[in-house]
């Protein structure tokens, strides 16, 4: 008798997304718990409290803060799957320009040169386009501390187009970039915010869309990511007009 | 039908269902911090929750708001909410529900089913102080609303 659930890759992923889901849902209650109580200890003894224990009380705070900012990376990352929307014709520029739009005032002192084709469309979930743009030139102004320089192109190659977003921040130093990806992986000291979950997303949408995510850096400085994703081209709009006046 | 009078000089009845006491300890110390002068039921399932509010004999005795959590054991929040607004004597209790989900679907399905007020329970502490605060205007505002109505 065969295991249908595991003959059916969609289902089995579906079904790890509601776990992901279930487990940040009830983690977070414990977490928000925890945060509570030892607020209201420290309320509770107030003055009797001596730096050491005032320090303890701050370390528990924190990883509490730490542990939510977790569970709600964890349950981003598993709505990449359920709340995407079927790919369909997009602009990459106009998906850009809300991801700027998105980014806001931490863009402020960064040079951003766009060199993305006015024209150029893809196909792709247009929400998490637009997620993609703003987890990677987000990245690159959370490490940048200069001003720095962000160039984003696009590039048609056939009926496909590559679109690399280049930063000239201090980049980073390890064996393998691909470890960029994995979820909670950080490359830096703890003073910069984050959860090292950007990426991961990245990772995960570019997974969905089979774009082929790479990302590449050296310790000298500059970070590159790169994605590819099916171009709309005169050919494959004709095959969709086909598609949609039926046989 | 009789309904429960609000009166501001006497202390709000509060009843809440929710399957984990730790919740119920924090709304009772935000209501401590917010100086809410309330008499809270706690319930740990809307079984409990309904059956007591159905041995109430007078209507003055029922509770001014009931805060309802939507994932619990037995009866969850949905299915309470459904006995709620069926029963003649419980109907026009306001209903918060304070969960920890914040998906759209749960805010539209409790308010369809009668929820007055969906709230994601919130992580900072002082904000459930906040919300304990604004407990007496929602009876007040939900009483005079359904006495116009009537």
């Amino acid at each position: 008798m065969p295991d249908l659930q595991r003959d059916d890759p969609q289902a089995s992923t579906d079904e790890t997304q509601q776990v992901v889901y279930a487990i940040s849902h009830d983690l977070r209650a414990s977490a928000r718990h925890i945060k509570s109580f030892v607020q209201l200890l420290e309320g509770h003894l107030g003055e009797q409290l001596d730096d050491e224990a005032r320090d303890y009380i701050n370390r528990i705070g924190t990883a509490a803060d730490s542990l939510q900012a977790k569970l709600d990376a964890l349950t981003r990352l598993s709505r990449v799957a359920t709340g995407g929307v079927e790919p369909v014709p997009c602009s990459v520029r106009e998906a850009l320009n809300d991801a700027l739009t998105v980014l806001g005032p931490s863009i402020r002192g960064a040079r951003v040169i766009v060199g993305v084709d006015p024209m150029g469309m893809v196909i792709a979930d247009p929400g998490q386009l637009v997620t993609v743009f703003v987890e990677v030139i987000g990245n690159a102004l959370k490490f940048c501390s200069e001003p720095t320089q962000i160039r984003v192109t696009s590039e048609a190659d056939g009926d496909r187009c590559i679109v690399r977003v280049v930063d000239s921040g201090p980049g980073f130093r390890t064996g393998d970039c691909n470890a960029a990806f994995e979820l909670f992986r950080r490359f830096h000291k703890a003073t910069i915010p984050g959860t090292g979950t950007g990426l991961a997303i990245v990772r995960r949408i570019g997974d969905r869309h089979r774009a082929g995510v790479t990302i590449d850096s050296s310790p000298d400085g500059g970070t590159t990511v790169q994605f590819t994703l099916p171009a709309v081209t005169e050919h494959t709009a004709g095959d969709r007009l086909a598609r949609l006046a039926g046989p | 039908m009789a309904l429960a009078q609000a009166d501001i000089s006497a202390p709000l009845r509060v009843a809440m269902a929710d399957d984990d006491t730790a919740e119920h300890m924090l709304i009772q110390m935000a209501a401590d911090q917010a100086e809410l002068d309330a008499d809270f039921s706690f319930y740990e399932c809307g079984e409990d929750l309904l059956s007591n509010l159905r041995n109430i004999a007078h209507p003055n005795d029922l509770p001014q708001i009931i805060i309802l959590d939507l994932r619990m054991p037995g009866l969850d929040g949905y299915a309470t909410l459904d006995q709620l607004h069926g029963d003649p004597a419980l109907w026009a209790i306001p209903v918060v529900v304070l969960t920890s989900s914040a998906r759209e679907a749960e805010r539209s399905l409790s308010l369809s089913r009668g929820a007055s007020l969906f709230q994601e329970k919130p992580e900072d502490f002082s904000k459930l102080v906040s919300l304990a605060r604004g407990l007496p205007l929602l009876a007040i505002c939900w009483d005079g609303a359904i006495t116009s109505n009537r």
